[in-house]
């Protein structure tokens, strides 16, 4: 089985002030190809320094991350912050592409399959990302992380700002996308439905640590740590 | 949802600046009169068709020399603002983006540095730079750079840790283009109102330096210098300090309305 | 009757001409019963919970309609005669249990503000009263809460103190605006709990307003079901949710994420 991503014995922690918290504790984990791997957990976790931990906005304390593909690209949770107000649709999404030296006649031709891909339609285009939805945004958000080619894309929470029936669209939209270009994702969420929905294996973290790992729906038939049992419960 | 609001601080400010560049620029090419021609006959002469705004104290045509004055304001305004605004935000840029020690030194060096009132700062470059246009130029702008400084750095910091300055670095553009291309132009509307205020104090300071004699030297004309040299006759010639004082006004409001126009048109 | 929302009409005047956000909804309450309001944003449930106090922001208004409660038209009062209700026998809270708490004054200050408001003049009085509601929003250890800050407790128990400062006055109604959205599951889990209970005990009725189908469920007898500001569907909240009569129920029902079926045929990856 091929991996675009192997963490081993990871450890982090953040200083806030004087004490020193450790936030990741001695985690070990692999993305393999072609997967959505579910990551669930509540909030203060530590799944949101994971991800920065494998994107290397934070250095670990100990233990080593390991890329097998080209840098991953992230899809965020927040649509507003995560798209540069001041800029049009249009440019956000050839900007990638300009970092890579695209010339300009094929970015443009890009952009438009692209968007076309992701249900933005041409005039979107010309659009500041305020002027969009909070469905529609994220759309760009995934049309932004796509358009770049990485095999390994992250996204934390991607679907948790959004209302029911748009976050239907948009998990449907990530599925389809997954399936047509078999990129690896790695999907952060505190909500287990989802989590269940979408995904071919989770991993449960609590307090910096990942208690539980399996195939998605043995998790869920049979949990076994007493913490993936509790967020069971609580989720109906 | 739109908002069919009409923007009058831009429409007024727009109108009341670009009437004061007309003004100013028409008086860069044609003065009815040598701003700094004398003519004993016509000393304090009161406004009549041959002279506008009047004659003062040496019989110098008033309306010329606000013509003049206008302008000599507006350069050493904007230059400052182009100076100081120029380094300030250069400054906080890289500090706010970087952090670290560099940020440290300078932002103490920014504390000391606002610590001292303003004018009194310039006052002090001043002396030891000498008076004259050049030396205010670079005397307030080594003052306002601390304010540039501070607001661009505070924008850079709160703007570094958003999501969208994440994918900018991991789409691989260089620190660079994310601090210019990406962040700045979320900054500029802080920046441009910040040189809005900028550009009314750096008039209103050239004024007062004029006016304590330090700033623009004589024959040339500021509105500044007119001011202070009008107070003497304030009672028996109103005329030589109305006109020259209406165009400070002007130039403060119209830039100040113009800039609180663009921040609304903008920014929403 | 507690509560009769009749032909309610809300316009956001910002935009020309006025949005209608609330379109002429009419519904009621009776006394101690749990009353759900579901919709997505941009249907107006937000509004019509805002509106029976006079919260609106002041870019938006009631252009029509009446709020009876217990008889008394609150939509045409003024908001010293709103006062009396306010906080007494209407209390409400939010979904940000970190904003609506003043971060520079004590649990025990906050708490004991609307007593204060509604004329207890006596302190120890309020203390102890203060000291019964914390337990009872199942914060252990009251004492020691009454004296510490806002910053000092985590999401879900600023949440339990804004539920004990809204009950104090034993009020005959509870508004609760998305009060579980910002919180864990497992402490999302608990404040139903406590809200149940808390409705069971005192007969306090409940208006508790979500886009959250699943919370709904768990805690309300009767649902509304907004959409774009008329309400799309009312019943007992076994029916709507077994029997949905409307497209656009449907369409929410089957919307929500579940354990039952997976969107994607699950890869073996070993």
């Amino acid at each position: 089985m091929k991996k675009v991503l192997e963490i081993r014995h990871v450890s982090a922690s953040y200083k806030d002030g004087k004490e020193e918290q450790t936030v990741l504790k001695d985690i070990s984990l692999e993305v393999r190809e072609n997967e959505i791997l579910g990551l669930v957990g509540e909030s203060g976790c530590g799944k949101s320094t994971l991800s920065k931990v494998i994107l290397g906005f934070v250095k670990p304390s100990a233990g080593e991350v390991i890329h097998y593909t080209k840098m991953p690209q992230m899809i965020f949770q927040d649509p507003f912050s995560s798209l540069n107000p001041r800029k049009k649709i249009g440019w956000i999404l050839e900007e990638p592409l300009k970092m890579q030296k695209v010339p300009p006649g094929e970015r443009k031709v890009r952009v438009a399959a692209m968007a076309e891909k992701v249900g933005l339609t041409r005039e979107m285009l010309d659009r500041f990302p305020q002027e969009l939805s909070g469905g529609q945004r994220q759309r760009v958000s995934i049309a932004a992380a796509l358009i770049q080619g990485s095999r390994f894309v992250i996204a934390d929470e991607p679907v948790s700002a959004l209302d029911v029936t748009i976050q239907r669209q948009i998990m449907e939209l990530m599925i389809q996308l997954q399936e047509e270009t078999g990129i690896s994702i790695l999907f952060i969420s505190h909500d287990l439905n989802v989590i269940y929905q979408m995904c071919d294996r989770v991993l449960v973290m609590k307090d910096g640590k990942i208690v539980e790992e399996g195939e998605t729906e043995q998790l869920f038939a049979e949990p076994k740590s007493e913490y993936t049992k509790e967020l069971l419960k609580a989720a109906p | 949802m739109k908002k069919k609001e009409k923007n009058y601080s831009f429409m007024l400010g727009g109108l009341i600046a670009l009437f004061m560049l007309l003004f100013l620029l028409a008086g860069v090419f044609y003065t009815p009169y040598d701003p700094d021609a004398m003519n004993g006959s016509a000393k304090f002469a009161a406004p009549s068709l041959a002279h506008f705004f009047g004659c003062d104290h040496f019989g110098r045509d008033v309306f010329s020399r606000v013509l003049k004055g206008t302008g000599t304001t507006f350069f050493v305004a904007a230059s400052t603002i182009v100076l100081g605004g120029g380094i300030g935000i250069l400054a906080g840029a890289f500090t706010g983006y970087f952090g670290g020690w560099v940020d440290e030194v300078l932002m103490r060096f920014n504390d000391a540095v606002v610590s001292f009132p303003n004018l009194l700062l310039a006052l002090v470059f001043i002396s030891i730079l000498g008076p004259g246009k050049y030396n205010v130029i670079l005397a307030l702008a080594i003052v306002f750079i601390p304010s540039f400084a501070r607001i661009t750095r505070s924008e850079f910091l709160s703007h570094r840790e958003m999501d969208y300055v994440k994918s900018a670095r991991l789409m691989g553009a260089s620190h660079l283009r994310i601090m210019f291309v990406h962040i700045f132009p979320n900054v500029l509307p802080s920046v441009l109102s910040m040189a809005a205020i900028g550009f009314n104090n750096a008039v209103l300071a050239e004024a007062g330096m004029s006016y304590l004699g330090i700033g623009v030297q004589p024959p040339d004309a500021s509105l500044g210098r007119m001011l202070s040299e009008a107070q003497t006759y304030l009672m028996n010639a109103p005329w030589c300090a109305v006109f020259p004082g209406l165009a400070v006004i002007g130039l403060a409001l119209g830039f100040s309305l113009l800039s609180d126009g663009l921040l609304k048109k903008g920014g929403r | 009757m507690l509560l009769e929302v009749k032909d309610l009409n809300i316009e956001f005047y910002d935009t020309q001409p006025p949005q209608k956000v609330v379109k002429g909804i009419s519904f009621s309450m009776e006394p101690g019963e749990i009353l759900g309001i579901v919709g997505e944003s941009g249907s107006g449930k937000t509004q019509t919970a805002l509106s029976i106090l006079q919260l609106l922001k002041s870019n938006s208004g009631i252009s029509s309609g009446e709020i009876l409660f217990k008889g008394k038209n609150l939509a045409g009062l003024s908001a010293r005669q709103l006062q009396t209700i306010r906080g007494k026998e209407i209390s409400m809270i939010f979904q940000e249990p970190m904003t609506s708490l003043n971060p520079v004054l004590t649990i025990g200050r906050q708490v004991e503000e609307a007593l204060k408001i509604h004329g207890e003049t006596d302190r120890e009085k309020r203390r102890s009263l203060a000291l019964e509601a914390l337990s009872e929003a199942g914060l252990g250890d009251p004492e020691g809460i009454y004296g510490k800050y806002p910053h000092q407790l985590s999401g879900g128990m600023r949440q339990r103190v804004m539920i004990a400062a809204a009950l104090i006055t034993e009020p005959e109604l509870l508004i609760a605006d998305e009060p579980t959205t910002a919180l864990d599951v497992t402490v999302q889990a608990q404040i139903l709990e406590l809200l149940k209970e808390i409705n069971r005990r005192h007969k306090t009725a409940v208006l508790f307003i979500s886009h959250d189908l699943a919370v709904i469920r768990r805690l309300c007898g009767r649902v509304l079901v907004m959409n774009q500001g008329i309400i799309e569907e009312e019943g007992e909240v076994s029916r709507v949710f077994e029997h949905p009569q409307q497209e656009y129920t449907r369409k929410l029902l089957a919307a929500i994420p579940d354990r039952r079926t997976s969107l994607r045929k699950r890869r073996r990856v070993d």
